[in-house]
């Protein structure tokens, strides 16, 4: 193994800033001057993720699990550099691909082949990258026969299958993944989950955020537990997996109680 | 490290590409006549124009059709470039916050999007002056002058679609403030030599552009070394403060958005 490891975080913290006022506009301020009800509420500070440190090294999987609004999303961001973390480090050797929302960068009102072509281009690909991959990403994708047609008129599967298809062929050094194995039917998914062993027996390093545990197990080198923001738990997977079972278990229960 | 340069700047090249190409179609998108619709608007705007004012602005203006429509099509970019330019963040909220991408790139291909169509213009004013028999000349001298002009809406488009991210109101403050710029800049009526407009339109980079193209193109005189430093002075501070702007503040797009 590597020593130098190719994602490295340091003590990163990522907040968000809830202003004082919803709205704040002059006019609402005169409203708000003549009424007796109070609409303001109190400036406030939420910890997307804090602290949060780990290392991945050359060829690792590294699985990200958590409740919703855990800060996994936020966590994939701040590596992907698409956010600047408030405090802490983070340093990523090697280019990186992030599928963060299968669905963007597809235009509904441009052609499945144009949308191929602007699809590697915001995914960093050359003219002569896009041109190698064109008839492959097709194949992968199985849209032969749709490729002048348009993504609106296409089923919501075939175009997270188009997303899925182009931004493998990215060939990245990162990966980052975030809940993308829902995508298409079960013929698909599995086509998909197939195409990741490769990808990841090829040396590139993963990381990806996903709620269907047993996809973590079968694919994850190690796991990270984010909770409100905070590493709850970070290292192999079984033993943390079985924890979050039973944590989410428990909290089911007290749920239906308190019900 | 000569690789690697080659390597961004062809991905970042083909970024604009693909990005253009992809605003080009989206715009004609269903669209019979395309292009021309981009020619028929200020083409309107100029027949009204030369209708009214021909017999009275114009009337001691060498060449006046001439003068009027390089005047709208001048401006017609600028305006047009920095109005797509300033929502452009805002429009693809969705993308930035999936992809890291390149923000100033996405602001240039708005930039270019709309020097396309400008393209259209220019060729179309060339057509018309042919027809009217004035043969355009220094055209290497007018190309320094456009890319000027690109580069000047450039800055400005860097500096309103930072500042859109967190203030709405510049939209509507442009809005007034463009209109009243259109008035302040002799586009359908001359500056005489010692009135109030001569020195005023000294501090207004858009008569230096389209003054100084007008004299290249149709009247063939080489502007003098003061308009030229003025030129080059508006289109340098336009894009320090533009993109300084621009590079302050970027950093805080994404939690905005």
């Amino acid at each position: 193994m590597n020593t130098l490891p190719i994602i490295s975080l340091r003590n990163v913290s990522k907040k968000f800033h809830v202003p004082k006022r919803k709205d704040k506009t002059i006019l609402s301020y005169l409203a708000h001057a003549f009424s007796e009800s109070d609409h303001l509420h109190a400036e406030q500070n939420i910890d997307a993720i804090s602290h949060v440190s780990f290392d991945v090294y050359k060829g690792e999987v590294l699985g990200i699990i958590g409740k919703n609004a855990s800060g996994k999303t936020t966590l994939l961001r701040v590596i992907a550099g698409i956010m600047q973390p408030d405090s802490g480090d983070v340093d990523v050797r090697g280019s990186i691909t992030s599928l963060i929302n299968l669905s963007v960068g597809l235009q509904p009102r441009l052609t499945v082949r144009d949308n191929i072509h602007l699809a590697c281009a915001l995914l960093g690909m050359n003219r002569k990258e896009t041109r190698q991959n064109f008839d492959s990403i097709i194949m992968f994708g199985e849209l032969k026969q749709y490729i002048h047609m348009y993504p609106f008129q296409l089923s919501t599967g075939m175009n997270q299958r188009l997303s899925f298809s182009i931004a493998v062929h990215t060939t990245p050094e990162v990966l980052l993944l975030d809940e993308v194995f829902s995508a298409g039917d079960i013929y698909f998914q599995q086509k998909a989950a197939q195409k990741m062993k490769e990808l990841i027996e090829s040396d590139v390093t993963v990381v990806m955020v996903s709620h269907d545990l047993k996809k973590i197990v079968e694919m994850c080198d190690r796991v990270l537990w984010l909770e409100s923001g905070v590493v709850r738990a970070y290292g192999p997977v079984k033993p943390i997996i079985q924890d979050y079972r039973n944590y989410s278990k428990m909290n089911a229960e007290k749920q239906k109680i308190s019900i | 490290m000569q690789k690697f340069v080659s390597k961004t700047f062809r991905r970042d090249l083909n970024f604009l590409y693909e990005t253009t190409k992809a605003n080009f179609k989206l715009q004609n998108e269903n669209s019979y006549l395309g292009v021309i619709w981009y020619l028929l608007g200020p083409l309107l705007l100029f027949g009204i124009l030369l209708f009214v004012f021909s017999k009275r602005l114009g009337v001691n203006v060498e060449h006046y059709p001439l003068y009027l429509l390089f005047g709208l099509i001048s401006w017609n970019f600028f305006a047009t470039a920095t109005n797509r330019s300033m929502t452009v963040f805002l429009r693809n909220a969705g993308l930035l916050k999936a992809l890291p991408i390149r923000l100033d790139l996405l602001v240039a291909s708005s930039v270019i999007h709309a020097f396309i169509s400008h393209v259209f213009e220019i060729a179309l004013f060339m057509g018309i002056a042919l027809y009217l028999g004035v043969v355009p000349t220094h055209i290497l001298l007018y190309i320094v002058v456009l890319i000027h002009a690109v580069i000047f809406s450039l800055g400005v488009s860097f500096f309103l679609s930072s500042i859109y991210v967190f203030l709405r109101d510049i939209e509507q403050v442009w809005s007034v403030l463009t209109r009243a710029w259109w008035f302040a800049t002799p586009i359908f009526y001359a500056l005489t030599s010692n009135g109030p407009g001569s020195k005023v339109s000294l501090f207004n980079p858009l008569y230096y552009i389209i003054h100084m193209s007008r004299e290249l193109l149709i009247y063939g005189r080489i502007p003098g070394a003061g308009l030229w430093m003025g030129l080059f002075a508006f289109t340098f501070v336009s894009v320090a403060v533009g993109y300084c702007c621009f590079t302050r503040l970027k950093v805080h797009f994404i939690d905005r958005i």
